[in-house]
Order: C-alpha cells, then structure tokens, then sequence
C-alpha cells in the first residue's frame, strides 16, 4: 500500500506537468468564453455585421489588384464598351477588363469624376465641368457651379449631364452645350422630397435603364429615385445593424448600376460592396469586408483609411464589377460567380 | 605732456589683450543670455499631430497628472453634424438614443444636440474626458474625423519629456512654438 502511494520525483513531476498543462488550457478556454474576450474581439473589424455567409458572396476575384499608378485616385466608370477609365491626379487611364492600362490622357486639371461622351470626356472638377476631346485637350470650360461646389459624380443620357454636387447638396441638370436646366433634389416637403444629406465628400448617381436617376442620400442611408423632370418616385434604404441595412454616418458612399438594374453599393465604416435589386432587397455580396480590407487582429491606420475613404464602383454591361481602393490606389476586378 | 602721451599709449600686447579680453567678456554674455532663452522652457510645447495620431489610448495612462492633459477637441468644421455619429454611439447601437448603452464615450463626455432635421451638435465636455480616444477612433473610421486628439496647455505641465511621448506609437507628439501650441484639423476632404 505504502508503495502505491509513493510517488517517485519523475513521477510528481509528470503528473504536475499535466495539471498544469490542463489548468493552463480551461483557462485559456474560460477566457476566450468570457464576455471580456468577447469584447475585446469585437474591435472596428469584428463587428456581427460583417460575418457573412460565404454563400451570399456571389462574385469571385479575377486578377490581383491592379495599381492606378495615381497619387491620388478619385473615381473609376466605365463605357458601353466595356473600357474602364481611371481619375486621378491629372490624368485618365484607360484599362480594359482584364486590369491591362492602355493609354494615359494627361489633362491640365484635376478630374474629380468623369463621364465618357462622344469622343470626349464630360471631366468634373471641383467647381466646373470640363469638356475635353479624347486626347484630353480642352475644348470647352462650363461655368462654375458656384464658391462651395464640390463635384463628386456625374452621370448622362440622351440630352442631358447629371452633376452631383457635395458642397451643395443638390444634383445639377444641363444639357449637353451647358445650358441649365434644373436643380434635383431640393428639400421640397409638398413633393416628399426630404432633400439630401451630404456630410462628407460623397455623393454618387446614375441612371439606370428604366430610365429613372438614381440618387445617393447618404446622410439618410437611401437610394433615390427621381425622374429627369426632378420628381421623386421612390426611395430605399435604411441605417441598421443587420446585412441588408446601411452602417456608419452616412452611406452609400458610392454605387453602380448593372444591366438588368440590380444596384451594386459600396460602404465606408464597414466596407462592404452589396447587390441589391432595383427596390433594395439585398441578394448578396461581391466581396466581404476581409477581402477589401485586408482585416488583421491589430488595426492599422492603413487599414482605417481604406474604411474611412470607402471606395468607388463602376460596372460593366458583362457584370464585371470594378472597385476602387482609393486608400491604396489600386482597382480590383470581380465576376460574378458560376451558379 | 611726454610723460601724458606715454600713459595714454597701448602697446600693441596691451591692446590685444584688451581685446581678447572684451571679445571673451561678449561672447560669455551671448552664452549665458542664449542659455537664459533656450532655458525659459516655455518658448515650446508638446502637442499631438492629429493626422499621426493612432488613437492608442495611451494618453489616457501614460500623463504624469493624475487627470491626462490630453483630451479630445472636435473641429466643427469638419463635422457632418450627423443624426447618426459614431464619435457619439457605439457602432452597433441598439437605439438612436443618448441612453449610455448606446454611447461610446465612457465618460458620458460627448454632448448630442438637435440643431434641424437630421442635424445633431456634438460637444466634448473636457472635465469628463478622460482622453481615452474611443470617439475619436470610431470618428476617424466612419465619420469624418472631425474629433482628434489634443494637448491641453490649461493642464499640462510642459515636462521636459513628455511620458507621453515617450511611449506614443505613432511618434504623433512634437514640439511647437508656445504662440501657437494646437494642431487642430482643419476642412478638406477626408
């Protein structure tokens, strides 16, 4: 008996080590349960809203990201061909959909947003539009929108140039020579149009094929329809927590609108690039916020600027969708998955 | 008068010597009134560069008053003046509301009024800041980041190393002239 209980030093030692080891580990597992460690896992990057089923991302990654070669890029955008046109410092670049740059147009202003034309380029600047032909010579200067204009987007049909002014919260409507025609989207109660809340430096449209003119509101978290004549149709969109729903102070900073009319939208805060339908029911995700920001356990700032800049959207009538990293001046190309 | 214009004579050692001896008086005095400057220790400042700044929290500990000198600012031209600010609520709030549970400033420091519809005014009250940084890391990431960081002259002692410097990761804390002792965040875009 007395042998049974005794214990040699190997043996103690051993057994030590394995209540220990096990201590070591429940403890290890009771924190990583604790509501703490929850908590502390729940940094800028971890919020539940940016869980997301793999099965709801329905794109897929073509190409490593591709450098804008820009100091400063600004917008992206795309034409009926299919050519994808980079803003940026002074100049457009032009790529085609497999990410290859093909020809830089050197301008001698800075290009905010553009809209390709007719063998020219419709160039928003801060305050003006600029009409340049396709070598990037200009050939006509439109005047200015005003001291506090900021232009942030412009958009296009048959006769008329859209311009989404930030400074002044309001969408300009010319016609092509550069004549005004209307403002949209002045806070106008009797027309329930609540107006638009703009507090920071984006602020998107674009017309979509059933030919209304798609608005963001971000500072209302909404998409707004309006028709050229300036009434507003409809809206969508509300802030939340949950997937389908818009986060942060204001969102979307920026979208595009695919062929059959399904709304791609970009966030800033959470980055997250969303499908919507054309009434904003949520189908699904190109890419989730790990793949756009490249989440690590330790934020860095780098990681913060790509949330806080949000990115820009354009695409094409393929549905290959283009986002531009403006934090890190490059363009990523995504197609949609294979059903 | 022979005897008068000896006296009245240097030799040349003489003159040298005077010389070297007023050149030495001068630069000695230019020592001492150059230390006398440089030694005022109020010709400089700590203050943080906002836009180095990573929001850390070390601000909150490493100050060497019981009550960091460093608390948030916010440059109201900057600010959206948002409904819906993420300075003031946590990022997945469970109401729009000023109830605590909502807000992300521990301290209660931040300040929500209604201005007009959507507008909301945010105000730091600077007794409650405890210069944790949490509101100015959610603002910097979803909102325009209007809050930063600053140095407040009314408390800080000016310590010839800053503690908090000493461990700020960013290397955000610098030296400025006491004329003007803030780096706030000025308009542009984010």
């Amino acid at each position: 008996m007395e042998n049974e209980n005794n214990k040699t030093r190997r043996e103690f030692l051993g057994d030590v080590l394995k209540t220990g080891s096990v201590a070591a580990l429940g403890g290890l597992v009771c924190i990583g349960l604790s509501p703490e460690a929850s908590r502390a896992k729940d940094t800028l990057n971890n919020f539940s809203m940016t869980k997301i089923d793999t099965e709801m991302i329905l794109y897929r990654e073509i190409s490593k990201p591709v450098s804008t070669r820009f100091a400063e890029s600004r917008f992206v955008t795309v034409d009926e061909s299919g050519a994808l046109y980079l803003a940026g410092d002074k100049s457009i670049r032009v790529m085609d959909s497999l990410g290859r740059i093909g020809e830089t147009i050197n301008l001698t202003v800075s290009p905010f947003c553009l809209v390709p034309g007719d063998k020219r380029f419709y160039i928003g600047t801060r305050d003006r539009i600029v009409i340049t032909d396709n070598k990037g010579k200009v050939q006509t200067t439109w005047q200015s929108l005003g001291e506090n204009a900021w232009i942030t987007s412009l958009t296009m049909d048959d006769e008329h140039i859209y311009i989404a002014d930030a400074g002044q919260r309001i969408v300009w409507c010319y016609d092509l020579k550069g004549n005004f025609i209307r403002r949209i989207g002045n806070k106008d109660p009797e027309k329930d149009i609540p107006g638009f809340v703009i507090p920071g430096p984006y602020f998107d449209l674009a017309m979509a094929p059933d030919g209304l003119l798609r608005v963001a509101n971000p500072g209302r978290h909404q998409i707004e329809a309006y028709t050229v004549k300036g009434d507003r149709e409809f809206a969508w969109g509300k802030f939340g927590n949950k997937l389908e729903d818009f986060t942060a102070c204001c969102n979307p900073v920026s979208f595009s609108i695919l062929a059959d009319g399904d709304i791609i939208t970009c966030e800033k805060g959470v980055a997250r690039v969303k499908v919507y339908d054309t009434f904003g029911n949520l189908k699904g995700f190109v890419a989730e916020p790990k793949q756009l920001v490249n989440v690590s356990p330790t934020i860095g700032i780098r990681t913060e600027r790509v949330q806080r800049y949000g990115f820009d959207v354009a695409a094409d009538k393929t549905g290959h969708v283009y986002i531009l990293d403006r934090a890190r001046n490059v363009v990523r190309l995504f197609k949609r998955k294979e059903s | 008068m022979e005897n008068k214009n000896n006296e009245k004579k240097k030799t040349r050692r003489e003159f040298l010597r005077d010389a070297l001896r007023d050149a030495s008086l001068v630069a000695i005095g230019g020592v001492i009134g150059l230390g006398w400057y440089r030694g005022r220790g109020d010709t400089y400042a700590w203050q943080i560069d906002p836009y180095k700044c990573s929001t850390c929290g070390n601000c909150e500990t490493a100050c060497v008053l019981e009550e960091s000198a460093v608390k948030c600012v916010h440059s109201y031209d900057i600010c959206g003046y948002c409904k819906i600010c993420f300075g003031f609520f946590e990022p997945q709030p469970n109401a729009i509301n000023e109830g605590a549970e909502n807000q992300m400033c521990p301290m209660g420091a931040i300040k929500r009024k209604f201005v007009e519809d959507p507008y909301y005014e945010y105000t730091i009250d600077e007794a409650l800041c405890t210069g944790c940084a949490k509101c100015v890391k959610t603002c910097n990431t979803f909102g325009n980041g209007s809050l930063h960081m600053q140095v407040r002259h009314d408390r800080c002692v000016n310590c010839n190393q800053c503690a908090i410097a000493l461990v700020c990761p960013s290397d955000a804390f610098k030296r400025v002239p006491v004329k003007s002792p803030y780096l706030f965040k000025k308009g542009g875009a984010a």
